[in-house]
């Protein structure tokens, strides 16, 4: 099921890699003491360490494995911090994390011909979906053209895929590749 | 009667009812040699209160909660506890009582 | 004589994993660190003789007036998210209702994620 966002692993709203976060675990940088992703990111961490050292006491688990488990607990705790509602009925809310739905629209974005996905932030405003998504564009391809048909693919995938209608979608080009 | 001999009816009033079992904590034996019920750990036999703790190994609860409170409410009338409050607890689920339903086996983390 | 029945946060949160396990687009339930931690939980709820005790991970109950779940979930890519989320909502009122007699008020459910493919 491994779901990577980018070929780095797991990365934090701020940029920051949350595998790198816990390699540096007993370190800290100017960076993280004022980032609250990061902050939040490497107290779970620690949490998460401390009682794992407990558990690989007690377990025989092999630990890559538990390794595996611990990342997925932490990328779901970070997952937490950031939710945008999705509806409210008669049993209450359901809501998705923001790193999933914006992963969702990535991918979306990406599977257009011609274009690298890059950046893609959402935010919540009432019962809707603002995106802002940064792209890369192939030098082959007639920029507008690709532009256009990733909106396309953008709002088809927030309405199907996650369930959301997409109020704002700002697509930037930010850079050209050659293949 | 003593509180063992009451506290022994009601296990085996419970033992009539499939799906239920008495909690019965685990401990660590010392010797092979058990001098007592452990069983009876899964009951507390008060004079105002008496408390029953069961784990569930089917579904669903409520059939199988009334069929106990039945026939542990028949044991505690016979032995001068009619006063009392019967209280069952169930405090967990076996996997077994799921398995049931769909025919495959919930599997942990 | 007056009898009462009380049921566990345990035996809730299991029959509200079950349920949501079973809801077509749900790939997982997602434990998250109180799922890493709560194999420590697992392990009390072991020490009753006999007891294979039904997973509960990536559940919370709360018992007010009526019951409130949190269910945490992954879905599918098949899927559309909201719906499938609207579906476990319903799965498990209805399952934990019929298991166990008790209201259900609320199901709270968080996505935390969605796979890609």
């Amino acid at each position: 099921m491994a779901m990577n966002e980018t070929d780095q692993g797991y990365l934090l709203p701020c940029g920051r890699d949350v595998e790198a976060v816990w390699d540096r675990l007993d370190e800290i940088d100017a960076h993280e003491l004022e980032c609250p992703h990061c902050l939040g990111a490497r107290e779970s961490l620690r949490a998460l360490r401390a009682v794992t050292e407990e558990m690989s006491r007690d377990t025989s688990e092999p630990s890559r494995a538990l390794f595996g488990r611990i990342m997925s607990a932490v990328r779901a705790e970070v997952r937490r911090g950031d939710m945008l509602p999705l509806g409210v009925g008669d049993l209450g809310p359901v809501s998705a994390s923001e790193r999933a739905i914006a992963a969702v629209l990535r991918y979306a974005a990406d599977s257009v011909a011609g274009v690298r996905a890059r950046h893609c932030q959402v935010w919540a405003s009432v019962d809707v979906v603002n995106v802002e998504l940064k792209i890369a564009v192939s030098v082959e391809v007639v920029a507008p053209d690709v532009v256009s048909m990733v909106r396309e693919r953008v709002t088809t995938a927030a309405t199907a895929r996650v369930g959301m209608r997409v109020n704002r979608l700002d697509v930037t080009v930010e850079d050209l590749y050659d293949l | 009667m003593s509180s063992q001999e009451i506290v022994e009816k009601l296990l085996a009033a419970l033992r009539e009812v499939p799906g239920l079992r008495a909690a019965t904590p685990v401990i660590a034996p010392t010797s092979p040699w058990v001098p007592w019920d452990w069983d009876a750990l899964a009951v507390d036999l008060g004079a105002q209160v008496v408390e029953v703790r069961v784990v569930a190994t089917a579904l669903p609860l409520p059939p199988l909660l009334d069929k106990a409170t039945v026939m542990l409410s028949e044991v505690l009338r016979q032995h001068g506890f009619e006063a009392a409050t019967l209280r069952i607890v169930v405090t967990d689920l076996d996997a077994a009582a799921l398995r049931d339903e769909t025919g495959t086996t919930p599997s942990g983390t | 004589m007056t009898a009462e029945h009380v049921i566990t946060k345990p035996v809730v949160a299991a029959v509200a994993a079950h349920a949501a396990r079973g809801v077509a687009g749900v790939s997982r339930l997602e434990a998250g660190l109180a799922g890493l931690v709560g194999s420590v939980a697992r392990t009390a709820r072991q020490r009753i003789k006999g007891l294979d005790p039904a997973p509960t991970e990536g559940v919370r109950v709360r018992m007010d007036v009526g019951v409130r779940l949190e269910v945490d979930i992954v879905t599918t890519a098949d899927d559309q998210a909201a719906a499938v989320g609207r579906a476990v909502q319903r799965a498990v009122a209805r399952a934990v209702t019929n298991a166990t007699g008790l209201a259900v008020v609320e199901v709270a459910v968080s996505i935390l994620d969605i796979e890609l493919s």
